[in-house]
């Protein structure tokens, strides 16, 4: 029986794999949450904040950006963030709910150093 | 407190009273060789798994009374077999998520979501189509946010790699695959598959050995990470798996796996096991604790995990699902996190499923207090 297809396809089959492979998985935002990290200091807060937001967050949202938003104007860029309006940030709202987050719980104390962050932003 | 308690106990309870399903185990198909050719599930259905799937899974309410099973049959793997060669076979998939996130409340969020539009391709070589070669691609989501600076990529390959099977007991698998670990429960979201980090896009390149029996079944792979990730990223090291078969019709088994790259070390270790309660019904149990190593975290982060969850089958296609799941994301802290829900599936004819789900979460935590969480979903599948 002539192989040449069957080698041929195997080939293409492989190849559109590899070509499709997704570069994005619970490792991706491993360099933002745990290699160097370089925040921006021109707000006092946002140390503080970042902190909190690397332990209760950016655990499960691993696949997402949240790491590597190491400024203010990152975290307002990705709409999670309102400035100077904690009580409609998505964030905050998510957090007030109870939604978030899911795994674990956010201490109130935690809870208002986001909110201080967010509203005093300057 | 005392109704979730009540809930969760009858939770507990309800799968054991009734003349249950949960997975195929209760079909009397203890290993996913059976139907995939994969031996870690998913992907493409053999010849034999799409007559399991109209035969045994999905309902036949949609055929003539006239029909024999054989007659049903039939219309599972034949036309595949008309219309490709013995050498070849071929499968579409569609999945679709309806997802509405604290419904009821001020931040209700609805979206449906377009989880996978795929094709995969079968080639089978040697006698007993010893050789097999496997791919998939198409559509599947990206993250909802990628990481600055990241492309997002629509088109997304799941899987794809060469099996040989050196006789019915031993196999090889080279490429890009699931990891082999722990119950491979559909539901990628759950504690037992985010925790030790078996998601549904934690696949990796590796090489897979497996071995399988009347009375066991292993499989240990090894991990060289996600090749097209940058290498800082890449997560090598293996993973183990193991079941044994006891009771005659039951499973019991274990998983680890051991990964590191270059800012944080994985170690996941779990037990589970599959109760087959017969008559389509099943009873799953998983737990296990993961450690999780980081530069920039002093000491080690240490996760458990655990699951309960049951498939009841009243009828043929319909099956009443029921999970608990346990979480305690950092042993140090008093937080602990339950997650519940009911769900029903339905399989009207052979190629669809219908399915809902709800899951109510609750924290657990006497810092701090926080009301239950609810997230529904409805999803729709379709291959062919």
């Amino acid at each position: 029986m002539n192989r040449c297809p069957q080698l041929l396809l195997s080939f293409l089959i492989l190849a559109a794999g590899t070509f499709g492979c997704a570069n994005t998985n619970s490792n991706s935002s491993d360099r933002a949450r745990f290699g160097p990290l370089t925040l921006d200091n021109s707000d006092p807060r946002f140390a503080g904040a970042y902190q909190v937001l690397s332990m209760k967050c950016t655990w499960c949202h691993s696949h997402s950006a949240w790491a590597s938003y190491t400024s203010n104007e990152l975290w307002i860029s990705s709409r999670k963030v309102l400035k100077n309006d904690a009580s409609n940030s998505p964030i905050i709202l998510q957090i007030q709910s109870g939604a978030m987050p899911q795994s674990g719980t956010m201490s109130n104390s935690e809870t208002q150093i986001l909110i201080d962050w967010i509203n005093q932003m300057p | 407190m005392k109704n979730l308690m009540l809930i969760l106990v009858l939770g507990c309870l309800a799968p054991l009273k009734a003349i249950a399903y949960p997975h195929f185990i209760g079909h009397g198909y203890p290993s996913c060789l059976n139907c995939h050719y994969n031996p870690m599930g998913n992907g493409p259905l053999t010849d034999y798994g799409r007559v399991v799937a109209a035969n045994g899974i999905a309902s036949s309410w949609a055929y003539p009374k006239s029909w024999s099973e054989e007659k049903v049959a039939e219309t599972a793997a034949k036309p595949w077999q008309a219309i490709f060669p013995k050498w070849m076979r071929a499968q579409a998939n569609y999945r679709g998520l309806y997802l509405i996130s604290g419904p009821g409340t001020a931040t209700q969020r609805t979206d449906w979501i377009h989880m996978q539009g795929s094709g995969q391709l079968v080639l089978q070589f040697l006698e007993d189509d010893r050789l097999t070669v496997v791919g998939e691609i198409g559509y599947a989501p990206p993250p909802q946010q990628v990481t600055a600076g990241e492309a997002r990529r629509y088109l997304r390959s799941r899987e794809h790699y060469v099996g040989y099977r050196l006789n019915p007991e031993w196999g090889v698998y080279a490429g890009f695959m699931d990891q082999a670990y722990g119950l491979r429960v559909v539901e990628h979201l759950l504690f037992s598959r985010t925790v030790p980090q078996v998601g549904q896009n934690d696949q990796s390149h590796g090489v897979m050995v497996h071995y399988l029996d009347d009375q066991r079944e292993f499989a240990v792979h090894a991990l060289a990470g996600n090749l097209f990730q940058d290498r800082d990223l890449r997560q090598m090291g293996g993973s183990a798996w193991f079941e044994h078969q006891v009771g005659g019709d039951h499973r019991v088994g274990g998983s680890f796996k051991h990964t590191f790259g270059d800012y944080k070390k994985l170690t996941s270790a779990s037990i589970h096991t599959r109760f087959n309660l017969k008559e389509g019904s099943a009873l799953l149990f998983e737990a296990g604790q993961t450690f999780l190593k980081t530069d920039n975290r002093s000491g080690e982060l240490i996760s458990r995990f655990g699951l309960l969850q049951a498939y009841l089958r009243p009828t043929r296609g319909f099956y009443v699902v029921t999970h608990v799941e346990y979480l305690k994301s950092d042993v140090s802290s008093p937080s602990t996190t339950l997650r519940w829900g009911p769900g029903l599936q339905f399989f009207p004819v052979q190629r669809v499923q219908f399915r809902f789900d709800a899951y109510n979460s609750r924290n657990f935590n006497p810092e701090a207090s926080t009301s239950d969480s609810w997230v529904i979903t409805f999803q729709t599948h379709v291959w062919i």
